[in-house]
């Protein structure tokens, strides 16, 4: 038996949620944003390996949550305050997926955490309902956001988040003028 | 006796703030006639339409005729994902030739184009790198580069914090 047979790690939810949390080197991410980062990961893969359901606050997906609980019992994953993050075992473990990994899914999953990671929740649930406009639906949180909107999306393009054209599309704007507000 | 190899032309391929930095803001027309004599500029389509919607002075025009060879491509679809799947942009073109010319650096002052050009290995610079390269070749003297300075300080036009203090190292040295 290999490893990633003996930890189940066939299932895409828990291979990602190893993969996720070893990119952008193993940086611990709290459960909002990891959550949300294989959802972006998902939409720019065009798949849906993982189960997502769209409530308050957007793509959650109880089949990664379960699936990490197991990676925790494993001792894959372990977590510190409120975040994630490898153990020995986990990074051991990961090296051999990342090997079964093609290039282009591992950078597409870098990308996704170097978008979200160090993002606060506000912008960061910000970013995902305006990316992917279908998860807006059921959520209560999005409408408040959106009176806030001329704070935050100047602050996603200053974090090099989202470009001069998104964000003046997102403000109404033209990029000229979006970015002449911004001195 | 073995000949000498002729010497590499750099090749840039320019984002539209870029140029409405270098062109329209700091009106190097005469520096971009001499930068790309000895250079191959380049500037996508989408790119150029972009620069041309907007209240442009012909003069303005004129630099981006003589001194840019437009190029009318195919998008890499590899970057969609990058971009949201949205090519309206002028980077994702951009991008896109640098990626299927590797010898290319992007020309792009955006933060988020610039980490996805990290992302793909591809060179990138920005408008304050390319006034670098018109100081190290010489055709910008030294009151060009104050006047160049003061020119972008003053302009609304947002640059970030590390790029004007890279302008200032660049035109004060």
């Amino acid at each position: 038996m290999t490893a990633i047979a003996d930890y189940g790690l066939d299932s895409p939810a828990r291979a990602l949620l190893l993969l996720v949390l070893s990119a952008k080197n193993s940086e611990p991410m709290s459960r909002l944003h990891f959550q949300k980062t294989i959802l972006y990961y998902e939409r720019m893969q065009e798949q849906k390996d993982v189960d997502f359901s769209y409530f308050h606050y957007g793509g959650v997906s109880y089949e990664l949550q379960e699936n990490l609980e197991s990676l925790i019992e494993y001792g894959l994953v372990k977590k510190i305050g409120t975040k994630y993050t490898l153990t020995d075992e986990g990074e051991k473990t990961v090296a051999l997926l990342r090997e079964k990994c093609d290039k282009e899914s591992l950078r597409k999953l870098l990308f996704a955490k170097q978008q979200l990671n160090d993002l606060p929740d506000r912008e960061l649930l910000y970013l995902m309902y305006k990316l992917f406009p279908d998860t807006q639906v059921n959520s209560k949180e999005f409408e408040n956001l959106e009176k806030d909107k001329e704070t935050i999306i100047p602050r996603l393009f200053l974090k090099s988040r989202i470009t001069a054209h998104m964000a003046s599309k997102w403000l109404g704007k033209s990029e000229k003028e979006f970015l002449d507000s911004l001195s | 006796m073995i000949p000498f190899p002729e010497q590499i032309k750099c090749k840039y391929v320019f984002d539209t703030s870029a140029l409405i930095i270098l062109v329209e803001k700091c009106e190097l027309q005469d520096a971009f006639v001499k930068f790309a004599n000895e250079r191959d500029l380049f500037i996508p389509t989408r790119v150029r339409e972009e620069f041309f919607a907007g209240d442009i002075h012909d003069y303005y025009k004129k630099t981006i005729e003589n001194c840019f060879t437009p190029i009318d491509m195919t998008l890499a679809d590899e970057l969609l994902p990058y971009f949201n799947f949205d090519s309206t942009s002028g980077e994702i073109w951009v991008i896109s030739y640098a990626l299927k010319n590797p010898s290319t650096t992007c020309v792009i002052d955006e933060g988020f184009g610039r980490n996805i050009c990290r992302l793909f290995s591809i060179n990138v610079c920005g408008s304050i790198g390319i006034i670098g390269e018109m100081k190290k070749a010489g055709i910008l003297s030294k009151s060009d580069l104050l006047n160049v300075r003061n020119k972008v300080r003053d302009t609304r036009f947002y640059l970030s914090k590390n790029l004007c203090n890279e302008l200032d190292k660049i035109c004060l040295s």
